[in-house]
């Protein structure tokens, strides 16, 4: 009797003890615990940027029960990311699945271990996009929502495909009331920056813009109905050296066009600090070209 | 694709079915109850929480409609279980599954929410825990209502894990674990049978 449904549960348990030999247990802050995924054998844990309140006294919970001291490595509140190194060796570090198979009906199972114990969840891959800017500003590569429940503890598990493989960091510091994971390209990227600099580099102009409806005629001439109007200028910034002033209105970063802060948050990646940058802005009704030197956010 | 899908709607519909003839449904006698319990032995034994118990006797319903004055053979408000005893037999008895679900399993919950007959939702079992009273806990990962308490908690093999006892979000719940309810029926029978026992 029930012998698919047996078989399908069997094999949902099973997995779920098998991807929790890569789920750890994060103490950094008072009450909660939270979990965190073995990146490496040596001892590198990615786990959720918000669960860490302090940075001393960071303790992880190992799958074999051990529990053992961490420091925190570097932090990007951006992607709600952290990584924290273990003092152990031998862990048995998640095996990253290709986010490329995933479609929108998947089965997932959220993997935690917000105490000694492991716990899990179930749900399905509710919508899986193009890129996605956080409210911090971070870039995800790949938008990656589900419904799997997120208890107490849960932020900084892995999200596992039906193959066992990890697709994403779980967290509910991305987005209020819905499940939005770190997908494991950007959880890549991130650990990769965090390990080699502490914190993901950004590029930095020194203003504070909103977005503006353009006049009729501009509008017209340029295409687009928004634009970012400056509204600050922080002295001896780069905006500020290569003359950017306050009213200009920023249509345009690169050959990129922008209307929206994010837009030009994502313009301002890694690779843009120190490298003259030509800014398209609206001066006095006039389309006029700056070129800026961003500099490096601290 | 949707041929697997269409198996496993089968399955869980018979699983269902299953779990739903071990389901009664307890109140106090004269009144419409809307608690829950579980037939776990053929001659008449309802297993259920405590606190659906508020009489010393009780009414239960069947899945197949009787109904039947229930005497209490015993009660732990602690462990929130208590064994009931009907007048019946060859009832169609759920299986106690041998060990506690692993995170994962997939489980269901039989119930009357909110006095809705024998409704049923599924999910999966989050965990377990211990308390600070030393009770064991099954938590799971489905809707659990007033009226759901008392009933099964089963598996895909339509075996008893746990009994639905409490909600703790609108998604989650606790059931008592299996092996509290099996240490609480040995407990509550070996202090019935040893009288009889003696007497022979």
């Amino acid at each position: 009797m029930f012998e698919r449904l047996k078989a399908l549960s069997e094999e949902l348990a099973a997995l779920v003890q098998t991807a929790g030999e890569s789920v750890v247990r994060v103490s950094a802050r008072p009450h909660f615990g939270a979990s965190g995924i073995v990146w490496s054998a040596d001892g590198v844990i990615v786990t959720a940027d918000h669960v860490i309140e302090r940075e001393d006294r960071v303790e992880v919970g190992l799958p074999d029960g051990r529990t053992v001291g961490a420091r925190v490595v570097g932090r990007d509140p951006s992607t709600d990311t952290a990584v924290v190194r273990a003092e152990a060796s031998g862990l048995n570090p998640a095996r990253p699945a290709k986010l490329e198979d995933l479609r929108v009906g998947h089965i997932v199972l959220a993997v935690a271990r917000p105490g000694r114990e492991l716990q899990a969840t179930l749900g399905i891959v509710s919508a899986v996009g193009g890129p996605w800017r956080t409210m911090a500003g971070g870039q995800l590569d790949t938008y990656l929502q589900t419904d799997v429940a997120m208890h107490p503890g849960f932020s900084g598990g892995a999200l596992v495909a039906a193959d066992g493989l990890v697709i994403g960091l779980n967290t509910s510091g991305l987005a209020r009331g819905i499940s939005v994971a770190v997908p494991i390209t950007t959880l890549g990227r991130v650990v990769e920056a965090l390990l080699a600099h502490g914190r993901v580099r950004r590029a930095y102009l020194g203003i504070a813009s909103q977005p503006v409806r353009l006049p009729d005629p501009v509008r017209e001439r340029v295409g687009r109905s928004m634009g970012l109007v400056i509204l600050s200028v922080e002295a001896g910034s780069p905006a500020d050296r290569a003359g950017l002033t306050v009213g200009d209105v920023i249509i345009a970063v690169g050959d990129q066009p922008v209307s929206r802060p994010d837009e030009l948050l994502a313009q301002l990646t890694a690779d843009r600090i120190g490298r003259p940058l030509p800014i398209r802005v609206l001066r006095g009704g006039q389309p006029v070209e700056i070129v800026v030197t961003p500099g490096e956010r601290s | 694709m949707a041929e697997l899908l269409r198996q496993l709607n089968t399955d869980l519909a018979a699983l269902a079915e299953t779990a739903r003839a071990g389901l009664v449904r307890v109140g106090v006698w004269g009144m419409l109850g809307v608690g829950s319990g579980i037939i776990v032995h053929p001659a008449g034994l309802v297993l259920t929480n405590a606190h659906v118990v508020r009489a010393e006797i009780l009414r239960v319903r069947l899945a197949d409609g009787r109904e039947f004055r229930a005497r209490v053979l015993g009660r732990d408000s602690t462990a929130d279980l208590a064994v009931l005893l009907i007048d019946a037999t060859d009832l169609p008895a759920l299986e106690l599954a041998p060990a506690e679900p692993t995170p994962g399993s997939l489980v269901m919950a039989l119930g009357h929410p909110w006095g809705v007959e024998a409704a049923a939702s599924f999910g999966v079992v989050t965990g377990t825990s211990t308390d600070e009273a030393g009770r064991e806990w099954v938590l799971v990962n489905l809707r659990l209502r007033p009226g759901n308490s008392g009933g099964p908690l089963v598996d895909a093999a339509g075996r008893v894990v746990g009994i639905n006892t409490i909600m703790t979000g609108p998604e989650t719940g606790a059931a008592v674990s299996v092996r509290s309810a099996r240490a609480f029926l040995r407990r509550v029978l070996a202090e019935h049978l040893r009288p009889a026992a003696a007497a022979s």
